[in-house]
């Protein structure tokens, strides 16, 4: 589904101004953003809302102001971009540089291209970028842009901060008494957001502002940015027709469903006979809906291939399963229509739905918005059970949700008028477990090990889609780094793969050399048994960080390693144990002799998709308990 | 548009090759099989993702009126073995001149059972990337395992007299066939690189036909140390004769033809430019600076804070020196002649000297591609020296190493009168000395009364290219990005992120022209460096010299190694005991991997230690005297970078005494 992009989605791009900070000389700037190369010194941005024929048309201006500070900035700062789409019409633009010495550059070279998002194959946003001249310590580049909205459904979000300070941002909407605006302000720093409200000549302007805001980086096991940066969502609710009859425009996720129910409207009216005999021969002989909905999902993960085109209103409106059953390929709409359909066409109850991965943190509840979602799947009903099936995943397990909707709302399409929201669970951590068990044995110079592997859940299907677009010829690399244990001198001399039928379930095994790991010094063996140190370096910067960190899913794992005591040793040094835990997570490690071997084992576990800023001490207190045992070393001695 | 577009496209001028005649012959037109059959694989290849049945590569020029137009055509027939396959080949992008320019399209997947799926043309997208390059994209249908996919296109596009095809891929190749088709007139040549070419010439009516095949070409891998397009079989065109020009016995685009374009392209200025240049040297009054280098040095440092240059900086105007001093934004071509004027003003003498990187191609003497002589670097014959006026992150005498350690086109001027123009020497373009890149590190170690941590006292320093990612990284990084990097510094060569105290010198580009190292001191408490086994110490020591790249676990090498500069390691580690403590296996510090040729050592990596009392002193020395290994010092260059990996991994066991 459209991941929409536009002029004001990126971080790169947001500022504003209302001339307060101008003032500020480079030197003052400097002192409050040591270290800086460039500020927005304002970005300021005005909605007009107003009513045409009955419909809200939405026009805004955008006003840029960035100042460069480091003495190298003519050289690496001057280029600078906007986008746009198909759902917003640049109306006009202009950008010019004021240099230090305070001449007027004007930029006249701006080229426009295709800006590729992440995983989609063609779509039409646009960028066009441009260099600011002249530009030195000191220089300030503008940039205006007036834009038509085409889609006042869609309005984009205003974002206060970039990968740079901002010194001033400021968000104005206006609208006049006949329609009704509504706004939510989210992000880790809302509080440093001033908002005010002001009804003049029968408008109403609503004023968003935030002065001296510190440069946001992203930390790269951080969730997406909009789980914690500041932005303010801002929607039509509803206005008055010309007889002063309230229209609900989005006030509800029924004003939402009803324009997604439209989308749906063209498609999959007539079943060809193809798809007709596909879902015959994958169902024959089957009695269940659930096997029947089984073999129809894998069917459908397997044979049809993930491929994004996202022009226009093709970026919303599914294909027909039809031609998705011809072409093979579609996007997660294209899926959501053939999978739904077949399953229908078998007798399941099931329905499209729309669903925001976890890259979003909306709901429909909260926000009755496109913006909620960026996923379309299907979901099907089997007794009072709701099972949510994403065909965009090919290792997904069917009764699993695809790792990127747990704990998301869904949109299930009911019927013409009805829907559904439903909340996606989340696999309990004990159906994503890692066991892994390793033998070892000391021979004259190395190790000699094997290794059991027992996968589930998110694991074993994590495993499943590496495997599945793995060369032949590189799966020894794959499977050794798969197996890597002790140092990089591990060496994989054999490997075997188990049963694939079950996505939930896998087992692997692999026999290996280890050189110059255990230390053979006179008549004793030294051995650091934690062939993994997980965690080592992973304290988290606390209190510095402050965006949270997002864990793929709740699991459970556990790292056993046997050692068999060679004939004519001893164990002379067995390091102690320690069980760890606290509120946030923890650990269990232990040692033991069992008779001729001595068994070492490291427990974890995690219950939690996030992790926040208040839990991040904890996490390093798990850590602070755990880095000891990582020095610790077991010794054998010559009888 | 590419520099090298450009300036080949100013080079090109009125080469001499237009026609007379004005009638415009048909093109070539490829076969397109009305009935299309999948083709059988042997065992072998089933067990690839896909097999290039076919790749045949077709450049046609013709005569269009008074121009010479080229068409160019590929088509490709792919059969997919496996899921990797099929995500490998079922997203198409065929890159043209311009969108508007397409001859012929077509594309069609043949399935397992026969049936063929035509693409339909209204599914076949223009893309347009920032770089200003254009692709059709379109995706395959109907995909399974064991189709095979077919697409063919033919676009125009304005002529180039020069060409590389690259036939080899990641994918094997049953077939490929370069022909080159040009009117009788127009003599072509062509050679094979890492290949042996079949190629023939024929004459077919009032064309020439030139035919390239190969055959059975393996895939080609991505491998440690080595370049990758560089050793690809490749096969390379030229124009070499006009029969109907002149005696029709000249050679055409010699590499002394192109000295005296590069000449006229980058180092001739109008009098207002000069005026402008003279300006800007006596604002900043470089012509009271005392050496030549420490000239180039300062006007270096000041262009590359100053001026943006990027090869989509491409207006009109962002070549001459007005506009670029006024704005600050110059192309490539600009960025050049502005050097160039500078150093005119200052008298100091420079060539232009056309090279490439060596990860791509090669300036071949005898063969001369224009194509490839894509980067210029300018030579200062006073000095002997380098500098890379394009490269935003490097300064003389250091420039991009992979346009070094191979020959390159040296555009010496000379004049004659009044008139100064360049001849063409093709000569080694060296690189610095290894001694000139290099990182030490100094570190001593003691252990705390604790005995569970070692206190490192350490001295990074990093000389030449050694230095380049660090100084970029600290001297272009915020604050933030500063700690982070030092940071990595340190742990790189104790495990640990204890920092105590820390201190960052020569981290500007200035320091380069000095060759003044970039220099971290800090002092670091490792516990990490530490592990007990009851009351035996066990001491990491190898991880001072820091993590390194292993080659363990090889499969056969296809390509000679090739690094990017030649450079040393050196590494000196002083050891105090705890009182009362030996260490019980010192002979495992002791390595001795050294090669040498008549020349001297060539690479090697050597490690001894002496006791003094209760101090063990260690020394190593890493070095890779030469940026090319050949294939058959590959087990011997394994040895020197696994030498290395092992001592990484030295564990000294200490206990007490007695």
């Amino acid at each position: 589904m459209k991941a929409r992009i536009n002029l004001l989605s990126t971080l790169l791009l947001q500022a504003i101004w209302p001339l307060t900070g101008m003032s500020q000389s480079v030197a003052d700037i400097q002192k409050k953003f040591p270290g800086e190369q460039a500020v927005v010194l304002n970005h300021s941005l005005h909605y007009h809302i107003t009513l045409k024929d009955n419909q809200p048309q939405v026009q805004s201006e955008e006003d840029q102001q960035l100042m460069f500070l480091s003495s190298d900035a003519g050289a690496r700062l001057s280029q600078y971009s906007f986008y746009h789409g198909s759902f917003d019409t640049i109306l006009q633009y202009t950008a010019f540089t004021k240099t230090a010495e305070g001449k007027k550059i004007k930029v006249t070279d701006f080229k426009t291209s295709h800006s590729q998002s992440e995983g989609v194959f063609y779509d039409d946003v646009q960028e066009t970028s441009f260099d600011f001249p002249g530009i030195a310590a000191g220089a300030v580049g503008t940039l205006d842009i007036s834009t038509l909205e085409k889609d006042p459904h869609m309005l984009t979000p205003f974002y206060f901060f970039r990968g740079i300070p901002v010194l001033h941002a400021l968000l104005k909407i206006t609208f006049p008494s006949t329609v009704s605006v509504k706004y939510l302000l989210k992000g880790i720093d809302s509080a440093k957001v001033s908002v005010s409200e002001d009804h003049r000549h029968g408008e109403t302007t609503y004023t968003f502002q935030a002065e001296d805001l510190a440069a946001e980086r992203a930390y790269e096991d951080a969730p997406g940015s909009r789980w914690y940066t500041t932005h303010v969502i801002f929607y039509i609710e509803k206005y008055l027709d010309p007889s002063g009859k309230p229209i609900s425009y989005m006030a509800n996720p029924g004003d939402l469903y009803k324009i997604y129910r439209g989308y749906l409207s063209s498609i999959n009216n007539q079943i060809g006979t193809d798809l007709h005999h596909l879902v015959d021969s994958l169902c024959k002989g089957v009695a269940t809906p659930r096997e029947k909905a089984q073999r129809i999902y894998s069917w459908v993960q397997q044979n049809i291939r993930y491929i994004a085109f996202e022009q226009g209103m093709e970026g919303f409106i599914p294909r027909d399963a039809n031609l998705v059953c011809n072409r093979r390929f579609g996007d997660c709409k294209d899926m959501s229509s053939i999978l739904t359909t077949m399953l229908k066409l078998a007798g399941v109850d099931a329905y499209y739905t729309w669903i925001g991965t976890r890259k979003l943190p909306y709901t429909y509840t909260e926000t009755p918005l496109p913006l909620v979602d960026n996923h379309m799947i299907s979901t099907i009903r089997l007794g009072q059970e709701y099972i949510f099936l994403d065909a965009t995943d090919p290792a997904c397990a069917f009764g699993m949700p695809s790792v990127g909707i747990q704990d998301k709302q869904a949109m299930l399409a009911i019927d013409d008028t009805a829907y559904k929201l439903l909340q996606v669970p989340i696999p309990a951590a004990g159906l994503s477990r890692v066991t892994d068990t390793t033998f070892l044995e000391l021979t004259d110079q190395s190790l000699k090990g094997r290794v059991a592997l027992d996968l589930t859940g998110y694991y074993s299907m994590g495993f499943l889609d590496m495997l599945s677009y793995l060369q032949d010829k590189d799966k020894e690399k794959r499977m050794s780094a798969m197996f890597h244990r002790g140092s990089n001198k591990f060496q994989l001399d054999s490997f075997s793969i188990g049963d694939l039928t079950d996505k939930a379930h896998i087992r692997l095994s692999g026999q290996f050399t280890l050189r110059d790991y255990a230390k053979h010094i006179g008549s004793d063996w030294y051995l650091n048994m934690n062939l993994f140190k997980f965690y080592e370096h992973e304290e988290i910067d606390y209190p510095k960080r402050r965006m949270p960190i997002e864990f793929d899913f709740y699991n459970q794992r556990k790292y056993v390693v046997v050692l068999k005591i060679p004939k004519g040793y001893h164990i002379s040094y067995m390091p102690a144990g320690k069980t760890f835990h606290n509120k946030v997570w923890g650990f269990d490690m232990s040692y033991e002799k069992k008779d001729n071997a001595l068994v070492f084992s490291q427990e974890f576990d995690n219950d939690r998709l996030l992790l926040n800023a208040d839990q991040f001490s904890d996490w390093n207190k798990v850590l602070e308990n755990l880095f000891p045992l990582y020095k610790e070393s077991i010794s054998l001695t010559q009888d | 548009m590419h520099i090298y577009k450009k300036l080949l496209s100013f080079l090109l001028l009125l080469s001499g090759v237009l026609s007379g005649s004005s009638q415009t012959p048909a093109i070539y037109k490829e076969e397109w099989s009305s009935h299309p059959t999948l083709h059988k694989m042997t065992d072998q290849e089933n067990k690839q993702s896909a097999v290039v049945i076919s790749d045949i590569r077709r450049v046609e020029f013709i005569d269009e009126g008074k121009e010479v137009a080229e068409y160019r055509t590929l088509h490709k027939i792919i059969h997919l073995n496996d899921n990797t396959g099929i995500e490998a080949f079922n997203k198409v992008y065929l890159g043209v001149a311009d969108n508007n320019d397409i001859v012929d399209i077509r594309a069609r997947t043949i399935l397992p059972d026969g049936k063929v799926i035509n693409i339909d043309k209204q599914n076949i997208k223009d893309l347009k990337e920032e770089d200003g390059n254009e692709y059709k994209i379109f995706a395959m249908e109907g995909l399974v395992i064991g189709s095979e996919v077919e697409y063919t296109y033919t676009y125009k596009r304005s002529p180039s007299w020069f060409g590389a095809q690259y036939m080899q891929s990641k994918f094997p190749v049953r077939e490929a066939l370069l022909e080159i088709l040009a009117p009788k007139r127009l003599v072509f040549q062509a050679k094979g690189y890492n290949c042996r070419l079949a190629s023939t010439d024929t004459v077919l009516g009032e064309k020439k036909i030139i035919d390239g095949k190969l055959k059975d070409i393996p895939a080609a891998e991505d491998e440690k140390y080595a370049v990758y397009k560089a050793n690809l079989q490749t096969i390379e065109y030229r124009l070499s004769y006009n029969t109907e020009s002149g005696n029709g016995q000249d050679r055409l685009f010699t590499w002394q033809e192109m000295a005296k374009k590069v000449y006229e392209f980058y180092c001739t200025f109008s009098d207002k430019e000069i005026e402008k240049t003279k300006d800007l040297v006596e604002a900043n009054k470089w012509g009271k600076l005392g050496s030549i280098a420490e000239k180039i040095a300062t006007v270096e440092n000041f262009v590359k804070k100053q001026f943006a240059t990027r090869k989509d900086i491409d207006a009109e105007n962002a070549g001459s020196l007005e506009w670029i001093i006024k704005n600050k934004l110059a192309s490539p071509r600009g960025i050049v002649r502005l050097y160039g004027a500078i150093f005119n003003q200052l008298g100091i003498p420079y060539q232009i000297v056309m090279t490439c990187s060596r990860e791509d191609a090669r300036i071949d003497r005898s063969f001369e591609n224009w194509n490839n002589a894509s980067d210029p670097a300018i030579y200062f014959p006073d000095t002997k020296k380098f500098m890379a006026p394009s490269e935003l992150y490097t300064r003389y005498p250091f420039i991009d190493p992979y346009w070094g350690g191979q020959e390159a086109l040296f555009c010496r001027p000379v004049t004659i009168g009044t008139f100064t123009t360049a001849i063409a020497e093709i000569r080694q373009l060296p690189l610095e000395d290894f001694s000139e890149s290099f990182n030490r590190i100094e570190s001593s170690l003691h252990l705390t009364p604790g005995l569970d941590t070692v206190v490192v006292d350490m001295k990074q320093s990093y000389g030449g290219y050694s230095a380049a990612y660090y100084r970029a990284s600290i001297s272009l990084g915020d604050a933030e990005q500063q700690r982070q990097v030092l940071k990595s510094i340190v742990r790189f060569g104790t495990n640990s992120e204890n920092i105590v105290s820390s201190k960052i010198d020569n981290a500007d580009f200035e320091s380069y022209s000095k060759n003044a190292p970039f220099t971290v001191n800090a002092t670091v408490k490792a516990s990490e460096m530490v592990e007990n086994a009851g009351n035996k110490i066990l001491l990491k020591i190898g991880v001072i010299i820091g993590p390194q790249v292993e080659m363990y676990q090889e499969k056969a090498r296809q390509f000679p190694i090739q690094i990017a500069y030649p450079h040393s390691l050196e590494r000196f580690i002083t050891l105090q005991l705890p009182d009362g403590y030996t260490a019980k296996n010192l002979d495992d510090l002791t390595f001795h991997n050294e090669y040498q040729d008549q020349a001297g050592v060539t690479m090697g990596f050597t490690s001894d230690y002496k006791v003094e009392g209760n101090t063990i002193k260690v020394h190593i020395m890493e070095q890779y005297r030469r940026t090319f290994f050949p294939l058959s010092d590959y087990e011997n260059f394994r040895k020197v970078i696994n030498s290395s990996a092992d001592f990484n991994k030295v564990v000294l066991v200490l206990e007490k005494k007695g």
